[in-house]
Order: structure tokens, then C-alpha cells, then sequence
């Protein structure tokens, strides 16, 4: 901020009106290299789901590039000169909540950057610190690192929410168990009324088989229900197959969470204490860390896919999975038709012991 | 259409869930299969080489299969016996699968998927062999052991029905 915009800001907090003097700075905002670098590095902060990855994200949406104010124009300076800064992977990275196939510009928990009496330095940096004993900077880093633990509790409690009915079923979730149960039921008495069909000794049922009478209702019951059958249950077994598997560690995580939630979180913290162990040591021997970033993430080699589970919503709106649910309805619609069609026919025909 | 064009196009409809199926998801399955395919083929050899058994099996469950052979005059009376013991049979096989699906589907939590993928993978290339054979094996048993009541001719594969199960041939 100039200091001409300190001027007019001294001025607006002893009352003046200094509206007009704060408008473009929106633009002024967009073309500083702060906000250039903010946008250039929140692409990748969206990938993380780390909790200073997600308040990073959000408050850079909450920008507001339109001051009414020069109090606001100082407010959002500040803010976007912040953000950018804090905007770098060592920042926001979560070791216990990194996405296990991570291979970006931080190769090392030694690169993360922490807080530390009151500044912030790198861990390798607190490492190698001379002038701090060994038990202070394991007091620093047990905190950082129960701030680690924390913001890896709620992403596990976000995605228990998701799981536990108790907690309050998605609106998705309960639609696909109710479709599954519908096609299984149905399925099951297509069948049965197949297995009927042909196991129904009925000498002129046989006679259209062989010789089909398009005269007769019984003719097409016959020979376009099968047909309609063998479609539904392939469009069904494909699109439950591939429900399944795109949603395995959502199905897992919901059946594991139902019994084991205690042994989810304690897992958890053992992993925290794990990863202070290993730090600890390094403090204690003054051996910089290297290449050991993924080392300790428990995103998706815990019990639960943490990851998976979020994204379980995303994986619902594949073209591939709409598209196949949308064949399923279909078959099973036209299938149902034929089969009251079948059915009415094939009860007509054996009430009045003749084919109708 | 034969019986060999339907169990041919049986064969499409039990890969795809055996392909792709996940392994917890097979698991279940398996687990709720392998009983009720052991009785299946206890009842199946029994059958083969112990023929009193399948008249008196047979004659006691007569009025189940009732509707189905009684328009099969042709038939000589061990084979409506051999017909209403392997209904009998099925319809046993049907009921264990269901009795121990329900208890595996709501009890069975399975392993974390994401964790020891590589060898995991080869277990899972072998269970899913295994619910083919078990699930396609066991209707394919069935449909070629009553094809005696089936209003369609063997076709094709009619030498394989005869050396999987020779009666009335």
C-alpha cells in the first residue's frame, strides 16, 4: 500500500468518506505478485485434503476483490499477502493426511515448515538448531504434530459422518441401497416366473416355442420375455458389479466405522506417535530427514480410505456409473412391463385351459 | 434355442460379477456358497452312485416337484424320482445360499482394499475363479440334470450333458 492509500486510510478512520478512493484497487490486487503466486499454487492446495489445504482454498474464495473501503483494501492486502505466502505445499502439507502417491515439490517431513517459538522454520531447520536443546524442540514439534493429528481426526470424523447412518445417510447412499434391493428382489421373481415358463408342462405353451402363432399373446410372452430377461439381468449384474467395485472403500469403511470407530482413532494416534518417534530421533541424532514425505500417511493405509470415502460423491457422477444406472432403470422398467404383460397372459391361458 | 446356447449365455452374465466384483464383495459370496455347492455335489454323487437313496429322497419329495412332472408321461418312474430329488436338491442349495448370505452380507466387514494391493491382486484373480466356478457350475449342474423337463433340445453341447449326467439320454 502506497502512501498515498495510508493517507486516505488515516483519513477514513477520522471519519471522511474515502469511497472513491478505493475503487479499481480490486485490479490492483489481481496484478500484484502476491495475488499471482496465490493463484498459481491454489490449483495444487485443492488437491490436498489436509486441514490448512482446505482453510487455504476457502479463504482464497472468500476474497473479496471488490473493497468499499480502504480499511478493506488494507484488509485484503494483508490477506492475499498472507495467503500467497502460506500458499507453498511445506506449509499446509499434512504428513498424516497426505495423499499416499504424492510426488510433488516436498520430498521430506524435514521441508515442512512449522511454528516455532514464535516464527516458523522448517523441521530439518529445527533439526539442526544449535542453539535450542533437544527436549524443547521435541516439545515444538509433539504440538505441530498434535495439530497434525487433529486436522487427521476431523477428516476421519468427516468421513464417518458420511458413513454412519446414525450421523445422517446421504440422499445418494440410501437411493443405491434402495435400487439394490428392488433389483435383487425383482430379479429373483423374473427368474422364478422364467423358470415357470419353462418348467410349466403345458403342451400348447411348447407348440409356440416351436412353432410360434403371432395370432396369439402367448407367442410374444414367450419369446420376448427371455429375451428382455437376459438383457435386464446383464445390465443389472453390471451396473451392481461396477457400483461395487467403484465404491469398495466406501462399502468397507461404512461395515468397518459400524463396529470399530474407537480402533480407527486410536490408530490414528499411533501413527502420530510414530511419526514423532521417528522425528524425535532425528532431533536426537541431528540427521537431516530425507525422501520419507509418504512415510507416514494414514490417508488410505489405515482401516478406512479416508481419501476414497470423501470422494465416494465424485465417484457417483462418472459418466460411466450414471450411464449404467440409467440402462439398469431402463431394462427394468421395460422388463416389468413385459413381465405383467407375461404374467397376465400366462394366467389367463391356464384359468381357461386355452391359449390366449 | 438350445440348452447349450443358454448356459453359453449364462456363462456372460456369472463372469461379469466375477470380474468385477470386488474381493470383499466375493468373499461374501464365496463364503455363503461353498455349503450350500457341497451339498449340491454331495447330492450329486450320492445320486450317481447310490440309486436307493435318490428313489426314496426322490419319492418323498414328489409333491414339491408335482407341478412340473406331471405332464412328463413319458418318463419312467425312476427318472421322475432322479427329476423330483434334483428339484429337491436345488431348491436346498437355494435355501443354504440365501440363509448364509444374509448373516455374511450384515456381519462381514472384509480387509481394507487399499492395503497389500500386489498380493492381493493374485488372491483375488483366484476367488474370482472360484465364484464362476461355484455359481455357474452349480446352475449349469442344475438346468443339465432336469434338461429331461426342459421344453428346448440340448443342442450342441449335448455330448457334454451326457458325460456330466447320462440319465434319460
Amino acid at each position: 500500500m502506497d502512501s498515498e492509500k495510508k493517507f486516505y486510510l488515516l483519513a477514513e478512520l477520522s471519519g471522511w468518506n474515502c469511497t472513491p478512493y478505493c475503487k479499481g484497487y480490486g485490479e490492483t490486487i489481481k496484478k500484484s505478485n502476491s495475488y499471482r503466486v496465490l493463484s498459481y499454487n491454489i490449483p495444487e492446495a485443492k488437491k490436498h485434503l489436509s486441514g490448512k489445504a482446505r482453510v487455504l482454498c476457502d479463504s482464497y474464495q472468500k476474497i473479496n476483490l471488490e473493497p468499499e473501503s480502504v480499511k478493506d483494501c488494507f484488509l485484503v492486502e494483508n490477506a492475499v499477502n498472507y495467503l500467497a505466502l502460506h500458499s507453498y505445499p511445506a506449509f499446509y502439507l499434512n504428513p498424516l493426511a497426505i495423499d499416499p502417491g504424492y510426488q510433488g515439490e516436498v520430498s521430506s517431513i524435514g521441508d515442512l515448515i512449522i511454528s516455532y517459538k514464535g516464527g516458523e522454520k522448517t523441521i530439518n531447520e529445527i533439526i539442526l538448531d544449535d542453539k535450542t536443546v533437544p527436549e524443547e524442540k521435541k516439545k515444538e514439534v509433539d504440538r505441530a504434530f498434535d495439530g497434525y493429528l487433529a486436522d487427521m481426526d476431523l477428516l476421519a470424523e468427516r468421513s464417518i459422518r458420511s458413513l454412519t447412518p446414525s450421523l445422517g445417510k446421504s440422499k445418494e447412499d440410501t437411493h443405491e441401497r434402495r435400487i439394490a434391493y428392488v433389483d435383487s428382489i425383482f430379479s429373483l421373481i423374473f427368474v422364478v416366473f422364467f423358470l415357470f415358463l419353462l418348467l410349466n408342462p403345458n403342451e400348447s405353451f411348447y407348440a409356440l416355442l416351436y412353432a410360434p402363432n403371432w395370432g396369439k399373446a402367448m407367442t410374444y410372452a414367450l419369446l420376448i420375455y427371455p429375451i428382455f430377461l437376459f438383457l435386464f439381468l446383464f445390465a443389472t449384474l453390471f451396473y451392481h458389479s461396477y457400483a461395487d467395485k467403484t465404491l469398495e472403500s466406501y462399502h468397507y469403511a461404512r461395515k468397518f466405522v459400524r463396529k470399530n470407530q474407537d480402533v480407527l482413532y486410536s490408530d490414528l494416534k499411533n501413527g502420530k506417535e510414530r511419526l514423532y518417534d521417528y522425528v524425535a530421533g532425528a532431533i536426537n541424532s541431528r540427521i537431516i530427514l530425507k525422501n520419507d514425505i509418504t512415510d507416514f500417511s494414514l490417508l488410505s493405509t489405515s482401516y478406512i480410505d479416508c481419501r476414497n470415502v470423501l470422494l465416494t460423491k465424485a465417484s457417483r457422477n462418472k459418466k460411466m456409473y450414471r450411464t449404467l444406472e440409467n440402462l439398469d432403470r431402463s431394462f427394468f422398467f421395460a422388463l416389468l412391463a413385459i413381465f405383467l404383460f407375461a404374467f397376465t397372459i400366462t394366467l389367463l391361458s391356464l384359468l381357461f385351459n386355452t391359449v390366449v | 434355442m438350445t440348452l447349450s446356447w443358454m448356459l453359453l449365455l449364462i456363462a456372460p452374465l456369472l463372469l461379469l460379477p466375477a470380474i468385477l466384483l470386488p474381493e470383499n464383495r466375493i468373499r461374501t459370496f464365496l463364503f455363503s456358497l461353498i455349503v450350500p455347492f457341497l451339498v449340491a455335489l454331495s447330492f450329486a454323487l450320492v445320486g450317481r452312485f447310490y440309486p436307493p437313496f435318490v428313489e426314496t429322497l426322490g419319492s418323498f419329495a414328489k409333491p414339491l416337484s408335482q407341478w412340473a412332472l406331471r405332464g412328463h408321461p413319458e418318463l419312467s418312474s425312476y427318472e421322475l424320482d432322479f427329476l423330483s430329488y434334483t428339484l429337491f436338491s436345488a431348491l436346498i442349495t437355494i435355501v443354504l445360499f440365501f440363509l448364509f448370505l444374509l448373516p455374511a452380507a450384515f456381519f462381514f466387514v472384509g480387509k481394507n482394499p487399499e492395503i497389500h494391493k500386489p498380493t492381493r491382486t493374485i488372491r483375488h484373480i483366484l476367488k474370482s475363479i472360484l465364484f464362476f466356478i461355484l455359481t455357474y457350475g452349480l446352475v449349469s449342474y442344475f438346468l443339465i440334470a432336469i434338461r429331461l423337463i426342459l421344453p428346448i433340445p440340448d443342442g450342441l453341447l449335448s455330448f457334454l450333458f451326457e458325460w456330466i449326467h447320462p440319465i434319460g439320454a
